[in-house]
């Protein structure tokens, strides 16, 4: 429960939610190195998902192809989507702590009247297999 | 509730202290009060009442603000020593403007674009309304209680708000200009939940006599009902109705790329686009302050007068809305000469801004042969009714792709009758082609929604609409 000021009532939301990094050292680099096939996405710019949370869409602002464990070339507007559930589950790799970086959009809005609080979401790079991606511009 | 005599008492106070150039003080606030019911019953009531001053102060190019809700001298003469002490360590900004005379701020009048003749003394019709102001929490809770009773008679579950508010927004500054708005607004929100569906319904206006909270409770609950047991169809490109509340908050991420400074700064869809048309030759949209169905105040954030602007003429973009300043560095600028006409229009946002201007007062034209959501249902073969969008975001900035979901009734249409409820979607669409493919519109009414200002705008029957994905209900 959170609320903007003295004078708003608590909501239920959260502004501080991370996910814990990888116990065993795993770099980012090392993570590219043990892939065969994949596309690396880089910096969020655009986020939206149902009002259950299932269905999601991210688009970032730049990609990377990446065969054979090597970057190969940068792919122009990606986007990835999924079911929530589907998505975290399908993870099977995490960076150690040496990568785990605090984000997080400057702020979230919330109710009525609105709240706005800021907000930071802690992450380090992971892998998730079978993820679809391109639905943005398909 | 503060008054214009009281706030021009407290600018002659705030005057005494000042010691800068120029000075603006913008005053806002009002009383607000919300009734928020869940589960089939009130739970939260709340009310406030707060009143502000913004006081800017400035010494030839440099400018900053400070704000205060205590109208003390000891308040006042704080709030104006940290506005001026503030504007002296600011960078000088050579695009800044001299504040606004009262004749200059006049600007030229523009009749509404409803064809109506223009009001006495070329005033804005009256948007204060006693009866909303008076509105009680046991008239709130009375119309509640028919919103509840109409779930509980439909074994559905009732929740949403029912608000209302006076607002004054004011602004005074030292070459005399003086402008005074006050305002009142209603507000009904209501979300029917069945076991695996829901309906929603949203309306706003100044005056409570324009909303009737148990009319949208029964088209809420008719949705939830009707939407039950939801099946799934692949995502698409399909026909698309869209009530109005969906068009609205689609279009709405629109708008702010219609300022001038969106263009200079370049970050506009309309970049290299004005004159040309972008859109079908059905869609004609201004903005119009004047407008029966518009809300909110006649002059801008530096208290110049909204001119009502044409922004798309038959699918052609004709023009963008201008502060005093982006018309200024507009009409110095390489992009003059293919903008279209370039004046001040009473379009800015409270100096200093990063945004510039946008059009605050959308009005899509009516179509000269209006249909009513239930003629195109009538007249569609294969397509889906879509209720309301939501968590609309961006997606590509220059092509106007925006993302988001279907929610709160969403219906297949076969053989011109709606067949039942489906799972809702993900959309990736382009407002640009959107808009060029628009089969039929309804008349144009005000509307509410979750993403975008109110507008007045119609339902549409769109063509190849782009569903990417479908979701789990």
């Amino acid at each position: 429960m959170r609320a903007e000021s003295w004078n708003r009532l608590p909501i239920i939301r959260m502004t501080n939610i991370s996910i814990l990094p990888g116990e065993t050292p795993l770099s980012l680099e090392q993570l590219i190195a043990s892939t065969d096939q994949a596309i690396l996405f880089q910096t969020n710019r655009s986020w939206s998902i149902d009002d259950k949370r299932y269905n999601f869409q991210f688009g970032t602002e730049i990609g990377w192809e990446i065969k054979n464990g090597k970057r190969i070339r940068m792919l122009k507007n990606p986007s990835y989507s999924g079911i929530t559930t589907e998505f975290w589950n399908s993870m099977d790799a995490i960076c150690s702590r040496d990568e785990w970086t605090l984000w997080g959009t400057p702020n979230c809005g919330k109710g009525q009247p609105q709240q706005v609080m800021g907000t930071g979401h802690g992450a380090s790079p992971a892998r998730f297999r079978r993820v679809k991606v391109g639905s943005a511009y398909s | 509730m503060l008054t214009r005599d009281q706030a021009a008492e407290i600018f002659s106070r705030i005057r005494k202290y000042a010691a800068a150039d120029e000075l603006e003080c913008l005053f806002y606030g009002g009383r607000s009060a919300l009734t928020r019911f869940a589960n089939n019953t009130i739970h939260q009531n709340m009310a406030e009442e707060n009143y502000g001053v913004s006081v800017r102060s400035a010494f030839g190019g440099r400018t900053a603000r400070a704000t205060t809700n205590k109208f003390d001298d000891a308040s006042l003469q704080e709030v104006v020593s940290a506005s001026e002490s503030l504007a002296r360590v600011q960078e000088p900004d050579p695009d800044l403007l001299p504040i606004p005379s009262s004749e200059e701020a006049q600007g030229r009048y523009s009749p509404p674009s409803n064809g109506a003749a223009a009001p006495e003394g070329n005033k804005l019709p009256s948007r204060h309304f006693e009866e909303t102001s008076n509105l009680t929490p046991a008239q709130r809770a009375d119309a509640v209680g028919q919103v509840v009773a109409i779930a509980q008679k439909r074994n559905l579950t009732a929740a949403g708000i029912f608000a209302n508010s006076e607002t004054i927004e004011g602004i005074f500054n030292s070459r005399g200009l003086s402008r005074w708005h006050r305002q009142t607004s209603a507000e009904v929100s209501i979300t029917m939940l069945a076991g695996d569906s829901s309906g929603w319904q949203k309306a706003n206006s100044p005056d409570i006599a324009k909303l009737s909270p148990a009319h949208l409770a029964q088209i809420a609950a008719e949705k939830a009902a009707k939407s039950a047991a939801p099946r799934e169809i692949a995502p698409g490109k399909y026909t698309v109705i869209l009530e109005p509340a969906a068009v609205l908050d689609a279009v709405g991420f629109a708008f702010y790329d219609f300022g001038g400074l969106a263009i200079l700064d370049q970050r506009s869809f309309l970049n290299n686009r004005i004159g040309s048309k972008l859109f079908g030759e059905n869609i004609s949209i201004w903005d119009d302050v004047s407008h029966p169905q518009q809300s909110g105040s006649p002059f801008d954030g530096e208290g110049m007068r909204r001119s009502r602007v044409q922004l798309v003429e038959q699918g052609v973009v004709k023009r963008l809305v201008y502060s005093r300043a982006s018309a200024a560095r507009m009409k110095q600028s390489g992009h003059a000469a293919k903008v279209g006409l370039v004046e001040t229009t009473g379009h800015g946002f409270p100096i200093p801004n990063e945004i510039g201007e946008a059009p605050m007062n959308v009005v899509f034209e009516p179509p000269q042969e209006p249909k009513t959501v239930e003629q195109m249902i009538a007249s569609t073969e294969r397509g889906i009714l879509v209720t309301r969008l939501w968590y609309i975001r961006e997606v590509d900035p220059y092509e106007k792709i925006v993302t988001g979901m279907t929610r709160d009734g969403t219906f297949l249409i076969e053989g011109g009758k709606l067949v039942c409820g489906l799972r809702n979607f993900r959309f990736n669409q382009s407002l640009i082609e959107m808009l060029s493919q628009v089969e039929a519109m309804s008349t144009p009414v005000r509307t509410s929604g979750e993403e975008s200002l109110d507008m007045v705008v119609p339902a549409m029957k769109i063509r190849d609409f782009n569903f990417t994905e479908v979701t789990k209900f």
